[in-house]
């Protein structure tokens, strides 16, 4: 697993790790308190695996804090992998209070999705590579 | 993160539950957003934060003196749009004033029920130099605390060097409201290459070396030696009244 430490983000917890999965997809976990100052960290990171045509799973199940800024980069990220053509999910499962409120209130729960677990995030993955629906 | 870290501060004092905590440091980090993104062109400019609670209600004020706010050309960012819904639903209002160079302030409320509730104010400008005065009372130790913590973390401090300054902010919090000039709790602290430079006051006469003399732990030597530097200085309250200033710098 390789991990990069926020820099800019004040207290020492906005942490991008990355897992390289034996079933395929690259699982980038974002962990800590993330927002404007990580927001580009995160975004190069997601560009360069799209630019792989990497499947990729963001799990924010250990953020215990994003910002309006962070779920643009992950919006991006999701408009990007159907233009290349590669999976992008977001799962999130036992998270951080802070961390559901505004999934919850921007509605991209459902619009995301943003799913319950890995398993079902990889399941969700490889179903719309092989069916996808745009 | 800083005035995020300093409103979650202020919340706890607050007695406010944590998902309120939570939602607090949602609605001020959008706001903060927004200053940041769209005040300043390219120069640097002040991020005024005052946070003021009233009966069961916390008034947030976010300034600034920047250009007002409106797209940046080109701007591409699909969370354009996302932050101030969000900061109205988690909030019970706000409103923004100002306009074109004329500065912007986003006043927001926010509901709790205290458990706690003594005291009010929080000022705060960042970023190189965070500076704020708080009203002396139960919010300055966990305020400063925090942000002194904060900004510790950010220079990249061990972590040993990092609870040493959060000892010496819980070593000047213990000032009362009469060792300040101006009855508020003053404080900047400046963040340059590795070493924060603090700067307590404007303070009474006596009052800077009183603050140090009890510093000392008996038995233990004194909080003062975890300070690289720390001396009383002489200078101005903002209308220009002598007065003095307790100075300490903390390197990681």
């Amino acid at each position: 697993m390789v991990s990069d430490q926020g820099s800019f983000g004040g207290v020492r917890t906005g942490e991008l790790a990355l897992e390289r999965t034996e079933v395929g997809p690259v699982v980038l976990t974002i962990s800590g308190e993330h927002d404007l100052s990580t927001a580009p960290k995160l975004r190069r990171q997601l560009d360069a695996l799209l630019d792989e045509g990497k499947v990729t799973i963001v799990d924010l199940s250990p953020a215990t804090f994003i910002d309006s800024s962070i779920l643009g980069v992950i919006l991006d990220g999701r408009r990007r992998a159907s233009d290349v053509g590669t999976g992008f999910e977001v799962v999130q499962s036992g998270g951080a209070e802070a961390v559901d409120r505004v999934l919850e209130v921007t509605g991209l729960r459902g619009e995301l999705p943003v799913h319950e677990s890995r398993e079902d995030a990889f399941t969700a993955a490889s179903e719309n590579l092989e069916a996808p629906t745009s | 993160m800083v005035v995020r870290q300093a409103v979650a501060g202020l919340g706890e004092a607050l007695g406010l539950a944590a998902s309120r905590i939570a939602d607090l440091k949602t609605v001020v980090t959008e706001a903060c957003n927004n200053v940041v993104l769209h005040a300043y062109e390219d120069e640097a400019g002040p991020l005024i934060v005052t946070a003021e609670p009233h009966d069961e209600q916390l008034e947030i004020q976010i300034a600034d003196e920047g250009q007002g706010f409106r797209p940046r050309a080109g701007e591409g960012d699909a969370s354009l749009g996302l932050g101030l819904p969000l900061i109205a639903a988690l909030s019970d209002s706000f409103e923004i004033t100002g306009g074109a160079r004329r500065g912007s302030r986003t006043t927001i409320r926010f509901s709790y029920s205290p458990q706690e509730f003594k005291n009010n104010g929080s000022r705060a400008e960042v970023p190189a130099e965070f500076a704020m005065a708080i009203t002396p009372g139960v919010m300055v130790k966990p305020v400063i605390a925090r942000v002194m913590g904060a900004l510790a973390a950010r220079a990249e401090f061990s972590v040993d060097r990092l609870a040493d300054t959060v000892l010496l902010g819980d070593a000047v919090s213990a000032s009362g409201e009469g060792d300040f000039a101006e009855g508020r709790f003053g404080i900047s602290i400046r963040d340059s290459e590795g070493r924060l430079g603090v700067r307590v006051g404007p303070l009474v006469e006596g009052a800077g070396e009183r603050l140090i003399s009890e510093m000392d732990v008996p038995g233990a030597g004194s909080l003062r030696s975890l300070a690289s530097t720390m001396e009383v200085t002489s200078g101005e309250t903002p209308d220009g009244k002598p007065a003095e200033f307790l100075e300490f710098e903390v390197s990681g």
